[in-house]
């Protein structure tokens, strides 16, 4: 059975080179404190040096500090609120809706009223004053952007559960006598996750940008560095030092990429009739 | 009625047919991509269609009937090509021609009409734009002549009040007139072919019966030719004069209607013709003394539709003051066209939608407003099946969890269930080894048989059957009935059958319900609803059947 799912997944070359990128991420974000340094807030130089001159890698910064070095460490943080606040908002939004989408009726209503009171909120006002309200720390940007971003989910997986809620299958679970709980989790959530997967993957990169919008107006954890944080305040110097917000912009685009290969490889290997589609 | 100045008067169809073919096939070979169960769609097919001849080319899915009407209209999906043959049509090949070489004759010489109604015509257009479209497509005409000729066009298929038709939207239209602005459509530029891809496969039976008429009808008024592609033997021998026989991608036979279905030379033939249903009733007159095992009494359900914050809806009654009892080790029927109600008493009978008013006992208990719980013994005695083998078994579940959930839901420990099930695909004619794969390796066929095999598995005393054949190929679907014949003898079950194919449920059910609009206008012992129908609308419904005369007189 585990086995099927990893074949599936194996046979998707692009979801196993995202897995290997990854998995290489996080493993340079481990180690590299003990090859460069420990502090990535330290000056290591003079500011503004180009990359690859007098050793640096990605140069430095404004204020001289290793730009590789900050690039590595900031993986930590942006994956951690990425994949966290992702987390948050699929579990709120995946039972919301998928309550909602079986349920119907009054239950569907209240649900989907309350669903829309935060969709019609500016999320970006909304979450600016989530943040100051939880004072600026990791797990208030996570809960923040969990907070904004969950509707999208709840939305998709209400609609996916209304479709299923009525094949033919589920109603054989019904005549078999499934409890509509088990019904739910058994019949039709592995039928309806594949959509959510591929939100979700979306969801990791927008919660890193979002994060970086954050930072950029002062409200990030000030004590951590993510990549985000380091395209804010290097935004005034592009035109001369287009390195400082070059090298995690492109840590964004890769390992969102990366996330979404995965996203689409997992879909897959959830999907035991893979050339048929659904 | 305003009638086309282009109508010829009557031709009887035998004087209809001359020598000279309008169409000939020649040798038509289709490559599939590579990575098929075989190498050519189609291969070597050859015939000839006469001057206002109606052909009818008939096979079961996969048997390229389809793949050959696309290919004479120029309408193969990319990835199929022609490698071989010709297509002659008034002295010149088809095949070879581009797309907008293809177009000249597409709509103008060669009309079509396809299967779904419901999705051929668009939804945002009148009908008549989209006729008066398809006019302008090959000829420049002004706006007056254009709208004259869209009004003749309705009139010509028999639609009501044409002038203000034209000005409806196709979802205010009934399948049935859906499918007639379609033929419409096709016949507006008086072409020499008209190419029907199951025209009347989705459509209800009386409704089949009137478009095929009418279909009949234009051949006679007009000398068209016809292409009827079909899988039923009974639209053959009520429309063809003459039949292709097609089989895995090759013709296995041709001939003259009387001569095919009369005395079919090839052994597929035979087999295909002896699977069509009869409409006779096989089975002897139930006993009344047989127990009442399942009694539904005055049952109604109404569903509301458009309901909102602040408006009420209106209902719609689904099915209205029903009551139908089941005895005994009998099959009982219940026939009907769409929206009848049928399959919403299916639901309401085995208590997965709920009823607004009347009782269902069970063995003489009410079992009407069970839930949960209390409801177990209920879903163990009385099972399901469902009629569309694909989407009646979880894709994401292999067979073996499909099959001992039932057991597992009862209570029963994993290692008994497994043992049962494995029991029950034998029953069924399926391997041991059927447990550990998906349903998407499994054909129509065995996949409805996995799904009997779920209904079984609790041994159940009743068994409720939605159209459980209906989505099949002829052959299938009897090996399916044969089945069904045998557990029902073998586990001694009482059954409730529901169709909407006449010659199934006279072959099946020993008493029949008859169900119109949300009531039962008539039940009775098979052979008597049958053989002497009391209300009109089953007189309508037998009357409806393809080919039932044919069927009829060739049982011994």
């Amino acid at each position: 059975m585990q086995r099927d799912y990893i074949a599936r997944f194996m046979a998707n070359p692009g979801a196993v080179v995202g897995l290997i990128f990854l998995a290489a991420v996080i493993a340079g974000s481990i180690v590299a404190p003990m090859f460069l340094g420990a502090n990535p807030w330290e000056v290591a130089g003079r500011p503004f040096i180009p990359p690859g001159q007098d050793g640096f890698l990605m140069g430095t910064d404004m204020l001289g500090r290793d730009v590789a070095l900050a690039v590595l460490y900031g993986t930590r943080f942006s994956l951690l609120i990425g994949v966290g606040s992702m987390l948050a908002a699929v579990l709120i939004g995946a039972t919301l809706g998928a309550v909602a989408g079986y349920a119907g009726g009054w239950v569907d209503d209240l649900l989907m009223r309350i669903t829309e009171f935060f969709q019609i909120l500016p999320s970006l006002v909304l979450i600016l004053v989530l943040v100051a309200f939880m004072g600026a720390s990791v797990y208030s940007v996570i809960i923040g952007i969990g907070v904004i971003t969950w509707p999208n989910v709840a939305r998709v997986m209400r609609a996916e559960v209304m479709s299923l809620r009525n094949r033919e299958y589920v109603e054989a679970a019904r005549v078999i006598g499934q409890r509509p709980l088990t019904i739910l989790v058994v019949q039709i959530l592995p039928n309806a996750m594949p959509p959510v997967i591929v939100i979700a993957s979306l969801m990791i990169a927008s919660a890193i940008l979002t994060e970086s919008a954050l930072s950029f107006l002062g409200l990030g954890d000030p004590n951590i560095m993510t990549w985000g944080y380091m395209i804010g305040t290097s935004r005034e110097y592009l035109r001369f030092a287009w390195w400082i917000s070059l090298f995690p912009g492109l840590a964004i685009i890769s390992t969102v990429l990366a996330i979404n290969f995965v996203g689409d490889g997992l879909a897959a290997a959830l999907n035991p009739r893979m050339e048929e589609g659904r | 009625m305003t009638v086309p100045a282009s109508t010829r008067p009557d031709v009887p169809p035998s004087a209809a047919v001359s020598a000279a073919p309008v169409l000939s096939v020649r040798g038509l070979t289709v490559r599939l991509p590579g990575g098929g169960d075989r190498e050519h769609a189609v291969e070597g097919i050859d015939f000839d269609l006469a001057a206002g001849e109606i052909l009818c080319i008939v096979g079961e899915s996969g048997s390229g009937k389809s793949i050959t009407a696309q290919a004479i209209m120029g309408l193969l999906p990319k990835k199929l090509e022609p490698v071989s043959g010709e297509i002659l049509f008034e002295g010149r090949d088809l095949l070879p021609l581009s797309d907008r070489e293809m177009q000249a004759f597409r709509g103008a010489r060669i009309g079509m009409i396809f299967q779904e109604p419901m999705t051929a015509l668009n939804p945002v257009l009148t009908v008549g734009d989209q006729i008066a479209e398809m006019i302008l497509a090959h000829r420049r005409l002004p706006a007056a002549e254009v709208r004259a000729r869209v009004v003749a066009a309705l009139a010509a298929v028999r639609l009501p009040e044409p002038e203000t038709l034209r000005r409806a939207h196709p979802h205010r239209l009934s399948g049935g007139q859906r499918q007639r602005v379609m033929i419409a459509m096709a016949m507006v530029h008086d072409p020499a072919i008209l190419i029907a891809d199951e025209p009347t496969t989705a459509l209800d039976v009386t409704t089949q019966a009137e478009v095929l008429r009418l279909i009949r009808q234009l051949r006679d008024d007009r000398k068209t030719s016809v292409i009827l592609v079909t899988h039923d033997f009974g639209v053959v021998a009520e429309m063809a004069d003459r039949v292709v026989v097609m089989r895995h991608g090759k013709v296995v036979e041709t001939g003259p209607t009387a001569e095919v279905l009369g005395r079919p030379r090839h052994p597929y033939t035979r087999a295909l013709i002896d699977a069509v249903p009869r409409f006779t009733t096989g089975a002897a007159a139930p006993s009344d003394t047989a127990e009442k095992l399942f009694d539904m009494r005055s049952i109604t359900r109404r569903f509301v539709r458009d309901a909102g914050l602040f408006r009420k809806g209106t209902a719609v009654v689904a099915v209205n003051d029903v009551s139908l009892s089941l005895r005994r080790g009998e099959t009982l029927g219940i026939v009907g066209e769409s929206g009848s109600g049928k399959s919403t008493l299916a639901r309401c009978a085995i208590r997965i939608s709920d009823v607004d008013e009347g009782s269902i006992l069970l063995e003489g208990q009410d079992v009407t407003r069970l839930r949960g719980r209390r409801l177990m013994p209920f879903r163990r005695k009385v099972q399901m099946v469902f009629q569309d083998p694909y989407a009646s078994l979880n894709p994401r579940q292999k067979i073996g969890k499909i099959l001992t959930d039932p057991l597992r839901v009862q209570g029963h420990a994993r290692g008994p269930a497994r043992e049962r099930a494995i029991e029950l695909l034998r029953l069924v004619g399926l391997e041991p080894q059927a447990m550990q794969r998906y349903p998407h390796e499994f054909s129509g066929g065995q996949r409805q048989r996995i799904g009997i095999a779920r209904a079984l598995v609790v041994d159940p005393e009743i068994l409720i059957a939605d159209e459980p054949v209906s989505s099949l190929d002829v052959s299938v679907q009897r090996q399916v009935l044969d089945l069904l014949a045998d557990v029902r003898r073998r586990l001694q079950l009482s059954m409730i059958f529901i169709t909407h194919d006449l010659r199934v449920a006279a072959q099946v059910c020993d008493r029949i319900a008859v169900m119109q609009t949300g009531k039962v206008v008539e039940q009775g012992p098979t052979a008597e609803v049958f053989g002497n129908p009391a209300h009109p609308y089953t007189r309508d419904l037998i009357a409806a059947i393809p080919g039932v005369e044919f069927f009829s007189e060739t049982v011994d």
